[in-house]
């Protein structure tokens, strides 16, 4: 496994290197808003010009540019983000409870929807042709184009509004007498579904496709051929072959994914880091926009290391 | 390549493909038809008679009297509410309350009690006080020479006065009870031919010395003249000169009210009509004039705004020449005089004049009609020489009454007719009482709390059939409106939005910009992929590993989470919001176009054009670029898909271009109109439009794919 360590090598620099880009152009586009936090100072008549000096330098708008470039990079790398303008609170208070929850949300939905995706595509290429695979692709062409946002405020209508079964909005009730994950799971059924649904469509599009390509290749004729069970050519010799370009989407699904759970958050009023970070963006408050835009980023990037490396354990050929 | 017809016989094998792009089909000539096929105009609101739903009652009354005009009744417990309605009727001396409850979505008038007056009382006036004075309400009944105070019960009776005489003629109440004013009070003036009853209401000290309101009492002989109309209260604080004006047969007069107070204290002592402090005979520049011959021959305008509260200077009397003369409150001198004019209007005669916020208002008879008209209390003149004055059917018999929160008049006529007036006195809105119309004059009542948030004006009339009808004046958005026929005759086949907009005009001129940014940011998109691609793909090296680093940094960019931001920078215009879809969509096309050319560079044909000497431009563009846009083609198709779907959320979360309709701002503004539980009309068709739009540009994509990668047509 000499090759694999270099790989991991290759690709943990490679992750940095990108990380370090995408934080500099975050910083760019920080730094071109065309409104800034210190115009929020000037506008509140309450704050006399010391305090407003005081927190100037605080926030550091009164250093130079490239100055507060360094500071900027320091800062987030040792996830020192500082305080929020609007909530006088270190951005960590703000995070550390919302982080977990959208790990959560985000990373049972992209797990169960691939265990279901992967298997239904299988299935349906393997009966290709059949009304289960023209209903299943229909769906999932439909559902692959819906906006997320909207098939969540149906899921609202229908199963919070009109059948009362699930809550509106948050992540907890106390005031429920329910063990709290109980509690929770109530709570986070509507966007985990919502979620599900729309990355499922993606995955059994995908894993359909592929396996449709591995259906005709010699090894799997001759599996049939040999009298192996379907059960054991379809899982076994196609499935797992199959999934290698699957693997490979993960990274256009991984960023999928995390849009689709910044925009739910926002329509089921979940208290994740996606929500944090919409709100904190229309208040202008920039450290916690950057600390979240960052630990989203931190999300995607470390998402598609472990796709990498599975991608790389399952093909040998990218380790060389 | 093959030929178009050739391209076109293999798309013609996926029925996916062709339902796609009949979809897209139609979606264009929605677009490029829409002011023909789209059935009002994106600007079009549903006008107000099917969006606004007056929200009234109508009930039927037990007992057939001649009814008093409805009196609305405010109390402590609800600050801004009414909590019931009074109709009283001399004939037999009875009042009825009605309670009003808080009604969910509708006004909730309950059965109301029955009360017993003196028989023959023929006054009766609501006083109702602030709560934060300590005081309540309380009624005030006239019978003959008997004045009597209620309790707000209507039984318990606080006190009575014998007055000795027999009044007929009654002044205005002058109420100054209010929040603001606390250094203020109540007074009303009581007058037969020759004597004059004040009645006078202080209210509780804030010292301590009188923990209830006291009420001060007095009367004045006039031996010299008879009184020929109701006198005028014009009250200012207790240190500014309070007068009551008198009419009488030969001059107007004006009598102090002297204010007793404690020096050290402050504290109101005694109240009691005090000197004369003028009396102007009935000429003008040396012509004698007559006063009309009404009760309300003299008024004083409102003052504007409620510093100047006791402000009045100005005392207006209408003549039966149809003259207005203004005197000075203090001297009594007069300001000035001048004919009523109304253009266009030659033959009319003052009836009653009347206080108002916009002046004083005139009422009469011109002609075979009645006429209403405000006159500036400054100059005279008919306001603004605008449209200050109405011709009314029927001559005005309630005071026009100034609703404050919409800058309106109602009044009625004696013919039973509603009108509502803008300030400037031009008619909006006429309109009968149902059941055969008005019977009492209407009386605007106030503010009536209902749960739905729906805090109205009502107004209030007794109808003809002996039925009571309450009705909000301004009525109760009822939009968004599901999909039907309005009282307008328009039908809204999907419906409007909260703000009267058509669902369905919005929805076809919204695939106007669905298509411009979907094809527009491809576009763009593609055309950066294919750039890079194809440079990437011919020079390999640097270049390519530089452009494709950058391309690895692109696709793994959190895409919707940076859009917003790119959002939040460059401001929300459709332009934009086009360039930042294609910024952030290039990278997947050119890491495709960069295989394909990578291909294509080891076939033949290539190896051939490099042997005849081919440039490399010429490699380029004449041999490689042609085989390479199909695939840029095809990857268009996936990002005009993804494109639409991203424009929506975008608007969705706030980031959307205001200026233009599209499917994600309708979305947006149901969002933020808190209807998005409710109106499935509004929520469901701009949601499938996207879909289907979306998803017809996908199966394109899908069809093609097949043509253009021949391995896949085998399935």
């Amino acid at each position: 496994m000499a090759g694999m360590s270099r790989y991991i090598v290759e690709r943990v620099l490679q992750t940095f290197v990108t990380l370090i880009i995408i934080l500099t152009l975050i910083f760019i586009m920080f730094e071109s808003l065309p409104a800034k936090p210190q115009d929020l100072l000037a506008q509140n008549p309450l704050i006399k010009p010391a305090d407003k000096e005081f927190l100037e330098a605080y926030f550091g708008f009164d250093k130079p540019i490239q100055e507060r470039y360094v500071l900027y990079m320091k800062h987030m790398l040792t996830f020192d983000f500082g305080t929020s303008f609007s909530q006088a609170e270190p951005v960590w208070n703000l995070l550390q409870d919302r982080i977990p929850r959208t790990l959560l949300l985000f990373g049972l939905a992209t797990i169960i929807s691939y265990l279901i995706g992967i298997y239904v595509g299988a299935y349906i290429a393997w009966k290709r042709g059949g009304v289960g695979d023209g209903t299943a692709v229909v769906t999932s062409l439909v559902f692959y184009n819906m906006p997320s946002f909207w098939i969540g405020l149906i899921f609202l209508l229908v199963f919070a509004s009109q059948l009362d079964l699930f809550p509106l909005t948050g992540w907890y009730d106390p005031s429920v007498d329910l063990w709290k994950p109980l509690n929770i799971l109530w709570h986070m059924t509507l966007p985990l579904v919502v979620l599900i649904l729309l990355n499922l469509a993606g995955t059994i599009l995908l894993m359909r496709t592929a396996m449709l390509d591995i259906i005709g290749e010699n090894y799997m004729v001759t599996a049939k051929a040999i009298g192996l069970p379907e059960r054991t050519v379809l899982y076994k010799h196609g499935a797992r072959n199959a999934m290698l370009p699957v693997v490979t989407s993960f990274i256009i699904s991984i960023v999928f994914s995390v849009s689709g759970a910044v925009v739910l958050e926002n329509v089921f009023t979940f208290p994740g880091v996606g929500a944090l970070y919409i709100r904190s963006l229309s208040q202008l408050d920039f450290p916690v926009a950057e600390a979240t835009l960052f630990i989203i980023t931190l999300l995607v990037l470390v998402g598609n290391f472990f796709a990498d490396m599975i991608y790389g354990y399952l093909d040998p050929r990218v380790r060389i | 390549m093959r030929g178009p017809i050739r391209t076109w016989k293999l798309y013609k094998g996926s029925k996916t493909g062709l339902a796609g792009l009949g979809i897209v089909l139609t979606f264009f000539v929605l677009a490029v038809f829409a002011p023909i096929i789209s059935p009002y105009d994106p600007d079009f609101r549903a006008p107000a008679e099917d969006v606004f739903y007056a929200n009234s009652v109508e009930l039927t009354l037990t007992e057939q009297y001649n009814w008093s005009a409805p009196m609305g009744l405010t109390a402590d417990t609800r600050e801004e509410g009414l909590i019931g309605l009074m109709l009283y009727s001399q004939d037999v001396g009875k009042a009825l309350i009605f309670p009003i409850g808080t009604g969910v979505q509708e006004i909730e008038i309950q059965d109301p009690t029955t009360y017993t007056l003196p028989e023959g009382f023929d006054y009766v006036e609501y006083v109702h006080f602030p709560r934060v004075v300590g005081e309540t309400s309380y009624f005030l009944v006239r019978d003959g020479q008997t004045v009597y105070e209620y309790a707000d019960n209507l039984i318990d009776l606080n006190v009575e006065w014998d007055l000795g005489f027999e009044p007929k003629y009654t002044s205005n109440l002058w109420n100054g009870y209010t929040l603001a004013l606390r250094n203020s009070r109540l007074a009303l003036v009581m007058a037969d031919e020759h004597n004059v009853w004040l009645y006078d209401k202080v209210p509780r000290d804030t010292l301590g010395f009188f923990p209830e309101p006291r009420t001060f009492t007095d009367t004045l002989e006039i031996t010299d003249e008879t009184i020929i109309g109701n006198p005028l209260v014009v009250d200012g604080d207790f240190e500014n000169g309070s007068v009551i004006i008198i009419p009488t047969s030969s001059d107007l007069r004006a009598y102090r009210i002297d204010v007793e107070k404690s020096p050290l204290t402050g504290v109101v002592q005694n109240i009691q009509l005090g000197a004369q402090m003028w009396r102007k005979n009935y000429t003008l520049n040396g012509n004698e004039f007559t006063p009309i011959d009404s009760k309300r021959m003299i008024t004083f305008p409102y003052a504007r705004g409620a510093s100047d509260a006791f402000g009045k200077t100005v005392i207006i009397l209408a003549t039966t020449d149809d003259d207005l003369i203004a005197y000075q409150r203090e001297t009594g001198e007069p300001l000035w005089s001048g004919p009523l004019i109304m253009p266009g209007i030659s033959d009319f005669q003052i009836a009653d004049l009347y206080p108002s916020p916009a002046g004083v208002i005139v009422t009469g008879k011109a002609e075979s009609r009645g006429f209403i008209a405000g006159v500036d209390a400054d100059t005279g003149s008919v306001r603004y020489n605008r449209t200050m004055f109405s011709l009314t059917e029927g001559y005005i018999n309630s005071p026009p009454q100034y609703v404050s929160g919409l800058g309106t008049f109602i009044y009625s006529s004696d013919r039973g007719i509603i009108y509502l007036s803008d300030g400037l006195l031009g008619i909006n809105a006429t309109f009968a009482a149902p059941s055969g119309g008005a019977l009492t004059p209407v009386s605007f009542l106030g503010n009536i709390y209902i749960q739905s948030s729906v805090t109205g004006n009502y107004f209030a009339v007794v109808t003809s059939e002996n039925t009571m009808f309450v009705s909000t004046l301004s009525g109760v958005n009822k939009a968004p409106l599901p999909p039907g026929k309005y009282p307008s005759g328009n039908r809204y086949l999907l419906g409007t939005d909260y703000e009267g907009h058509d669902i369905l005009a919005w929805l076809i001129y919204g695939t106007r910009s669905e298509l411009m940014v979907g094809i527009t940011a491809a576009f763009v998109a593609v055309v950066i992929g294919t750039v890079v691609g194809l440079v990437a793909g011919f020079y390999p090296g640097m270049i390519d590993s530089l452009l494709m680093r950058a391309t690895d940094v692109m696709l793994s960019l959190p895409g919707l989470v940076i859009l917003l931001l790119f959002a939040a920078v460059f401001g929300p215009s459709l332009v934009n919001i086009m360039i930042i879809i294609a910024i952030l969509s290039w990278a997947g096309i050119a890491r495709v176009i960069r295989s394909v050319t990578l291909s294509l560079k080891e076939r033949a044909f290539v190896d051939a054009a490099i042997i005849a000497g081919a440039s490399e431009s010429r490699l380029i563009f004449r041999h490689i670029a042609p085989n390479v846009l199909p695939y840029t083609f095809l990857y268009m198709t996936f990002t005009i898909s993804g494109a639409i779907v991203t424009e929506a959320i975008l608007a969705f979360l706030g980031f959307g271009d205001v200026n233009n309709v599209t499917w994600g701002m309708m979305l947006q503004y149901l969002q933020i109109s808190g209807q998005s539980l409710i109106a499935w009309w509004w929520l469901l068709p701009p949601g499938i439009c996207i879909t289907l739009l979306s998803m017809s540009f996908y199966l394109i994509g899908r069809a093609f794919d097949e043509v253009v990668n021949p391995r896949l047509r085998k399935r």
